[in-house]
């Protein structure tokens, strides 16, 4: 009987211990990584995860501050998360520790336990995290090992050479820019091998250029050649309403082309004399449609 | 014949637009144009002075003569270099000092690297001092080789050398809890002062 009483007992302090339902913390982990293996200078993380009730609030000026916890730790970060919850609020608190001890033998060491204050209104409790104990290791025998220099230590490291991983991108990236933009504009102004159809005008100026101000048959001429091959087909004066359909931009030049077509006429078919400033205008026409031509109107 | 008028008009206006529109292309095409290639010698520029301070790192690295004047204002990386030459050449007061004008250089890796070679310095001092007998002057030798080798570590913590070269430092003179007052009696003090002593440990035949 007095065994029931006793085991009654401990399993209702147990239950009272684990979920108390108006506790003001409702789940606290504290989650550590292998306790072995450690050396001089290397880093411990630790997370510490909470959860509260009754809108009870980590009170995080009582938390462990950055810098030296004794002669041997350090505190290097300590990073809290904070979310609500219902009811409460989900705390992720991320200390990450630094040790520098050189034992001479395996050793046993403890990051020390702390208090994370808790306080709802002006009542104040505490959940501690505990002590955590882990081995350290020595990374040097106990003896001393001399080289020609006397004691041994490690080299200095050499000084590194300058990165330019980060220029060789950046230059690429600029090429990239560069040239697409150099194929673009050489596209425009008809300088691509293969694209014919930017280059008429071009050509056409230049045969113009080379004419003199009598030779008004051949500079019609060149004007019509070229218009053809922008149509694709000889193009006469009545097609000129289906020429701007197809080819938009040279409405542009439409009071231009017209008075063409009709000088062409008149010389041409009426036998009649061409003003004095046709070969101009003619110019003018052909470095109009250029423009045209290379996207620049 | 209104109608047909409006459309000329409707179609003047399209047409001007395309025209602005063409005018505005060309202008960002040649703007896209004379940046692209700006960055390209820029870019250009940089990489032959990062080539030029690595020949000069280099150089330093294996022993040959470099003016000071290229090295006064250069990269903290040549600075370096010249600092591990005057410790080569025994000039370790020249050498701490080029060090220490460096220690805040941009990039945390570096900064590891400098700490580590500075306190690599004063350890080098410390075991000569010690190794004379001269332990007054090895002591703060060695503290300063231990928090410069606690800084490169705190700058990276798997910089392996520099968490052997601490042990070194560590060993050669221990650190000691502080004493708390009940326990500061003469024996503790003087107990204290031998194990702060620098030396190693000879504790196996």
């Amino acid at each position: 009987m007095k065994k029931f009483w006793t085991g009654l007992l401990l399993s209702l302090c147990l239950s009272a211990c684990t979920d108390i339902p108006n506790a003001p913390v409702s789940d606290f982990q504290f989650l550590t990584p292998r306790p072995f293996g450690y050396v001089n200078g290397d880093e411990i993380r630790h997370r510490v995860i909470l959860e509260t009730r009754n809108g009870v609030q980590l009170q995080r000026g009582g938390l462990p501050k950055r810098g030296a916890i004794n002669r041997w730790l350090n505190l290097n970060r300590l990073a809290i998360s904070e979310r609500k919850i219902s009811g409460g609020f989900h705390y992720e608190i991320d200390l990450v520790y630094q040790a520098f001890y050189a034992p001479l033998e395996v050793k046993m060491l403890a990051i020390p336990a702390f208090d994370l204050p808790l306080a709802q209104g002006g009542n104040v409790v505490t959940q501690t995290v505990p002590a955590w104990h882990f081995t350290l290791s020595p990374l040097r025998e106990l003896s001393i090992r001399k080289d020609e220099s006397g004691e041994y230590m490690r080299p200095d490291t050499p000084p590194p050479l300058l990165n330019n991983g980060g220029v060789l991108y950046g230059l690429l990236v600029a090429v990239a820019v560069t040239l697409s933009s150099a194929v673009y504009w050489a596209y425009l102004y008809g300088y691509l091998p293969g694209l014919p159809k930017r280059r008429i005008f071009k050509q056409a100026g230049k045969k113009l250029a080379r004419c003199s101000e009598r030779q008004t048959d051949e500079v019609l001429s060149v004007l019509h050649q070229a218009l053809n091959a922008v149509n694709g087909a000889p193009l006469f004066r009545h097609q000129l309403a289906d020429f701007y359909q197809r080819h938009p931009h040279y409405q542009t030049a439409s009071s231009q082309l017209e008075w063409f077509f009709q000088a062409s006429n008149q010389y041409f078919f009426a036998g009649a004399d061409t003003a004095a400033d046709t070969v101009a205008r003619c110019r003018t026409l052909c470095a109009f449609c250029l423009d045209i031509e290379q996207g620049r109107r | 014949m209104g109608d047909r008028a409006a459309g000329v008009v409707a179609d003047g206006q399209v047409l001007r637009g395309e025209t602005v529109k063409k005018s505005l292309r060309t202008i960002a095409l040649w703007a896209v144009l004379l940046l692209g290639g700006g960055a390209v010698l820029a870019q250009l520029w940089t990489l032959y002075g990062i080539a030029r301070t690595n020949g000069l790192i280099t150089a330093l690295s294996i022993g040959q003569e470099v003016t000071l004047d290229k090295v006064v204002n250069a990269a903290p990386e040549v600075r370096l270099a010249r600092a591990m030459v005057l410790k080569r050449l025994q000039r370790y007061d020249e050498a701490l000092a080029t060090l220490n004008l460096i220690l805040d250089a941009p990039d945390p890796a570096l900064q590891a690297k400098i700490r580590y070679n500075l306190g690599n310095i004063y350890l080098h001092l410390a075991i000569a001092k010690t190794e004379a007998m001269a332990i007054n002057d090895a002591m703060p030798l060695v503290a300063l080789a231990k928090q410069a080798y606690r800084q490169a570590l705190a700058l990276d913590s798997r910089f392996w050398d520099a968490k052997y070269n601490l042990e070194v430092a560590m060993r050669l003179l221990p650190e000691m809890d502080k004493i708390t007052n009940e326990k500061n009696s003469p024996v503790n003090q003087k107990s204290q002062l031998w194990t702060t002593v620098p030396g190693f440990p000879r504790g196996l035949p």
